[in-house]
């Protein structure tokens, strides 16, 4: 409902009925008289004037000169266009705000309404009282806050955020006589309590969002076993919607999404995975994309934190290169879905992890084995590997007897050929794994023949002796590899096989039966915000009874999230508990609806002073121009309005310009040919950044230290040559500073392959060594061939694809991988001419190579060591294999 | 002063000033080589009428004592049984003067970009100059002297000099200015000082504004001391014109009188035509 132009200040519009008064003084009053210098004024003296003929203003500017009254009046008395509907009655208004766990996803349009509410109030100098309906976490009453002035509430409902547990209006509705006036900004779901509200409150409005933006809720899957995410619901008669699933997994890594049609008519759709059961088995989270909230999520209801894994081990030798060394292997296969941690044997099993490992070669003491047997009756699984050392020990813990000597399969006194495995025991855990075909078994540990081996044996190899046992104890389970967890026997540490054991050993131990002996009350560990997002719970929640667990709803009591301990935790989500969701829009009688709300209001006050400072200033023109003065003015004038229209725009890069985007930069040397090629060179380095990567590179510049900024560059490119004079004071003072505060400067010698320490050294070296030797840096070395330099983009073979070996020296303390980001590397392959001359002279091959190594230097300027991170290893290697 | 004014090379005054001055030079030359009556005039001989250094031949004579034995003229000594001394007539130099009013009036101009009169009266006084250089005769600038052409150029450019009715020497006076001051104190600061046997050519340059007032409406004038305010300048437009007028024709009847050579100029107008006319007036 539009309601047309309004005022602020009514009263202000009286003024207008001055304008023809103004007209008046307008008209009688003669333009002002020109002033001429002229040489001859004396023959004018005393020159019998005649009557003059009267001097008008003209007509249009007489009109001009009103109009700028009359707008300057009407856009002081504040008008506005009102498209929202008027509120009705007087007196406080009691404004209803539903922030419960829908709120999440239709935040925006209720806080837009409640505010544009709130601004008329404000008009209508009504206080406001603000009610929520969602109490805070631990407390069981909704919040109602006085009545105050709107401008409070305003700076109130600014700083609101909506909260993850259901509200309750029909609690709300109790504090609230029923005459005074009454808005409920709804998220557009009937929630428990509603009728209860509109019950007390026959008069109240009701505020509903638009359709399309609903909320929606995830479930989880009705039917097991088929590979579902879940089920998204929205309010029937919704429009149907694109949504997207995601499936993360414990580190937060993507597992799976997938898109899919919501439609409204059917009210859900089920959201199947793509990847296949067994990938999906690591999922911890399920969310639709884009929409926040608490609804919207689903955590896995399963031990997904006790995914520790430790081995027991002499040497702490975790993050070890050692490749004899179990860790080694272990922390590799187990690092992307688990955690993985070293120790000795006490600490081990003080820690209480999901899985202990044991395949060091030395022989347990008994103390511990008795320990470890104790922690594995209770509920815990042990892995051991086969070794030397385990085949000279006592049968202590252990599934199944074994053989005093290892069986060799290959080697010069044998006859056997290393065995491959057979078959999976399609009882065991193991049984959904495909066969792996490509593991050869080079040594092994046989077991003594038994009636309950075969069941025991998980793996067979195909002379039919076990590859993997397992056996139980107590609660608890052990399993043997019968080979060891280095490749010294086999290919399994090498093969994937070796990962989907400790996978599958993972899913063993989050289906122990350990809790039973825990506590019965859960503590709450983490509770979503109104956003989703899971945040540390206040210290005022009460724990949940265990029993009462299954039946609970999620409240303020109890907000979802999760459950339990670090170790092991249960999840509480809302899609599990919540009826199904139903539209507020069907129950609330037609006249109670409010309409229009979330449309501002429009302030027409800017344009009408607008317009009136244009006309005034046309006004000042045109007068100028009448009395004469415009041309002796006139550029004065334009000069004046060309700029005040006109924003100057800087003919130079300025500053912001250059920290705002990356620029390659060269230092100038003084010979101009030299600089000229640097500066092309890394133009055609800066386009190929941009046709290649996400650099987006701006200009080339060139620099003098000492005069120059040198900060906003990343990465700046020095040819050495021999022209350039000695460096001041402050250009080293300027360049050790770039140094110090992490940039990277690329020094080029420009004579090829040279060795700083071999005896012919060209004049370059010698020049290179005048001008560095103001600045302090490390001492230079060679960079090895897996330095992140040649893999920090590209993946560069230093001996085969740059032929430069022994050209690119870096600081010493960068060389390895631990950290440090060199400021100084070394090279002299002039690649400043080689970028440039992209178009012949030098092979194609090596125009491509040099380009990928500017590519890869400018990366390692931006990006450090990222990329030696051992996480992008896979696929490091993956790219590697083909 | 052609072209729009932000993109004409801007030349600086006496640039300007010379340029007009050579065009106008130019020209004269021109009309000089297809002979016009006063190119005796300008042209410059000067003969004295007996012996001395000269170009042309005067007369023979007798060697004398004291005279030098390569005057002689051999060959005319020869056919007689005297020892002849050949002597040329003696030339002189034409000495002129230009007095050129240099007053707050004078620097007034109308339309911009054209020049004021005092330029106007500059571009004459040089092109006069350059006519006597030309020549090799001597043009004195009332208040600065005998100056070359290219010295006249910048002190007229820079203006910085003052025209006194004293230092009017040589034979020939241009007397330049607009000459709008009350006509008794043009008679006793100016015209009485003048020698009465010169031939004497005066110039008055008023500028079309001054003609013709073009303007509309209440307008204040003002110049100096004076201080007119007019309601409606079309009501006094002809008086002021009669007034004008009236001036002009008395300070012609008055150069008549003296057999003076009298030369409106409008500023702005074409000078070769009034040049020439001065020109071709002989030498009383």
């Amino acid at each position: 409902m539009i309601s047309g132009l309004t005022f602020l200040n009514p009263l202000l519009l009286i003024a207008l009925l001055v304008l023809p008064l103004i007209y008046l003084i307008l008209r009688v009053i003669p333009p002002a008289a020109k002033r001429v210098a002229l040489p001859t004024t004396r023959f004018l003296h005393d020159v019998e004037q005649k009557n003059p003929p009267t001097q008008k203003t003209p007509w249009w500017l007489l009109l001009l000169r009103l109009a700028v009254l009359a707008f300057l009046i009407v856009g002081l008395a504040g008008p506005y266009l009102k498209t929202s509907e008027p509120l009705e009655g007087n007196g406080p208004i009691n404004l209803i705000l539903d922030n419960g766990w829908a709120a999440g996803q239709t935040w925006d349009t209720q806080r837009d309404a409640a505010l544009s509410l709130v601004q008329q109030a404000k008009r209508a100098n009504r206080p406001v009282s603000l009610i929520l309906t969602a109490p805070l976490a631990g407390e069981e009453q909704p919040q109602i806050f006085p009545a105050q002035s709107p401008d409070s509430v305003i700076s109130q409902i600014k700083g609101l955020s909506p909260v993850s547990w259901p509200g309750l209006p029909a609690l709300a509705a109790s504090s609230i006589k029923k005459e005074e006036t009454s808005i409920w900004i709804t998220t557009g779901l009937a929630e428990h309590g509603y009728g209860a509200l509109l019950a007390a409150l026959p008069d109240v409005r009701v505020f509903i969002p638009p359709k399309a933006r609903l909320p929606l809720m995830l479930r989880p899957p009705l039917e097991e076993g088929q590979n579902l995410m879940g089920r998204a619901e929205a309010v029937m008669g919704a429009p149907s919607m694109r949504i997207q699933v995601t499936a993360t997994d414990l580190r937060g890594h993507l597992v799976d999404q997938n898109s899919i049609t919501l439609s409204g008519g059917q009210g859900y759709v089920d959201v199947p995975y793509i990847v296949e059961a067994k990938e999906a088995a690591t999922t911890t989270r399920t969310q639709i994309a884009g929409r926040m909230g608490a609804g919207t999520v689903l955590l896995n209801n399963r031990n997904q934190l006790n995914t520790n894994i430790a081995l027991i081990s002499g040497s702490d030798a975790k993050d070890s290169y050692n490749l004899s060394d179990p860790a080694y292997y272990i922390s590799r296969a187990v690092q992307p879905f688990a955690q993985f941690s070293t120790g000795n044997a006490a600490d081990v099993i003080k820690a209480n992890p999901g899985i202990i490992i044991v395949a060091d070669g030395s022989a347990l003491p008994p103390r511990t084995l008795g320990e470890l047997e104790a922690w594995v009756k209770q509920g815990g699984i042990l892995l051991r590997f086969a070794n030397s050392a385990l085949s000279e020990e006592a049968d202590a813990l252990v599934p199944v007897k074994l053989r005093r000597s290892e069986r060799s399969l290959q080697g010069s006194m044998t006859w056997d050929n290393p065995l491959s495995i057979k078959s999976i025991n399609p009882l065991s855990p193991l049984a959904s794994q495909t066969l792996p075909a490509d593991i050869r078994i080079r040594r092994q540990l046989l077991a003594e023949p038994s009636p309950d081996l075969a069941e025991k044996t998980w793996v067979t190899l195909s002379d039919d002796t076990p590859l993997v046992t397992a056996s139980h104890i107590g609660k608890g389970l052990i399993v043997l590899v019968h080979t060891t967890a280095t490749p010294e026997w086999s290919d399994l540490p090498l093969s994937g096989f070796y990962i989907e054991i400790f996978k599958t050993l993972m899913t063993l131990a989050g289906h122990s039966d350990k809790q039973a002996g825990q506590k019965n009350l859960l503590q709450a560990l983490r509770i979503y915000n109104g956003y989703g997002q899971l945040v540390q719970p206040p210290a005022t929640l009460k724990p949940v009874s265990r029993s009462d667990f299954a039946a609970l709803t999620p409240s303020s009591l109890t907000p979802p999230g999760l459950y339990g301990t670090e170790d092991e935790s249960i999840a509480l989500n809302l899609g599990d508990r919540l009826p199904p969701l139903e539209p507020i829009a069907a129950h609330v009688p037609a006249g109670n609806l409010m309409e229009g709300l979330s449309g501002q209001d429009v302030n027409y006050a800017p344009f009408f002073l607008y317009v009136c400072m244009i006309f005034f200033v046309v006004d000042c023109l045109v007068t100028l121009f009448l009395s004469g003065l415009w041309m002796k003015l006139r550029w004065g004038v334009a000069a004046i309005i060309l700029f005040a229209t006109i924003t100057p725009v800087p003919a130079h890069a300025n500053d912001a310009d250059l920290a705002g985007q990356i620029h390659l930069a060269y230092i100038r040397t003084g010979d101009a040919a030299l600089d000229a090629a640097s500066e092309q060179g890394l133009t055609v380095l800066s386009n190929q950044l941009n046709i290649r990567t996400a650099v987006q590179a701006g200009e080339v510049v060139g620099l003098t230290p000492g005069q120059s900024e040198l900060s906003f560059y990343p990465l700046i490119y020095w040819p050495i040559s021999t022209a350039q004079p000695e460096l001041s004071a402050e250009a080293n003072r300027a360049l050790q500073a770039y140094i110090d505060k992490g940039g990277l400067i690329l020094i080029d010698t420009r004579d090829g392959i040279f060795r700083p320490t071999a005896p012919s050294q060209s004049a370059q070296i010698e020049q290179m060594r005048k001008l560095l030797g103001g600045l302090s840096f490390n001492p230079l070395a060679e960079a090895p061939a897996p330095h992140v330099i040649f893999k920090s983009f590209y993946l560069l073979n230093v001996y085969e694809d740059l032929a430069l070996t022994g050209d690119i020296f870096v600081e010493d303390d960068a060389l390895d991988n631990s950290g440090t980001v060199s400021s100084i590397m070394l090279t002299g392959q002039d690649w400043g001419r080689i970028w440039a001359s992209q178009e012949g002279g030098i092979p194609a091959t090596r125009r491509e190579q040099s380009v990928r190594f500017g590519i890869n230097t400018v990366m390692y300027a931006l990006t450090g060591n990222y990329k030696a991170d051992q996480v992008h290893m896979n696929a490091i290697l993956e790219r590697l294999g083909q | 002063m052609k072209g729009f004014g932000l993109f004409k090379p801007k030349l600086s005054r006496d640039l300007l000033l010379r340029e007009a001055a050579e065009d106008l030079f130019a020209r004269l030359r021109q009309i000089d080589a297809t002979g016009f009556r006063g190119r005796e005039q300008m042209r410059g001989q000067h003969r004295q009428n007996r012996g001395g250094a000269g170009h042309d031949f005067w007369q023979y004579r007798d060697f004398q004592i004291g005279d030098h034995a390569r005057d002689a003229d051999w060959r005319q000594s020869a056919r007689t049984d005297r020892v002849l001394i050949r002597q040329k007539e003696k030339e002189t130099q034409k000495k002129s003067t230009v007095w050129l009013q240099n007053d707050a009036d004078m620097h007034f101009g109308g339309a911009k970009g054209s020049f004021t009169k005092y330029e106007t009266g500059a571009v004459i006084a040089l092109t006069l100059s350059m006519l006597g250089q030309e020549h090799h005769d001597v043009v004195t600038l009332s208040g600065i002297g005998a100056v070359s052409a290219d010295d006249l150029t910048h002190i007229l450019a820079d203006a910085d000099f003052q025209a006194s009715v004293d230092d009017l020497p040589g034979q020939e006076l241009t007397l330049i200015g607009d000459f709008t001051a009350p006509m008794e104190t043009l008679e006793k600061d100016l015209f009485q000082g003048v020698a009465p046997h010169k031939k004497v050519t005066l110039v008055q340059i008023l500028d079309p504004i001054e003609l013709d007032l073009p303007f509309s409406g209440r307008t204040i004038f003002e110049r100096l001391q004076n201080r007119e305010h007019v309601l409606s300048v079309e009501t006094v437009r002809d008086t002021y014109k009669e007034r004008l007028a009236t001036h002009c024709a008395t300070l012609e009847a008055l150069c008549k009188e003296r057999n003076w050579s009298y030369l409106p100029i409008r500023n702005g107008q074409d000078l070769l035509d009034p040049l020439l006319l001065t020109l071709e007036r002989p030498t009383l």
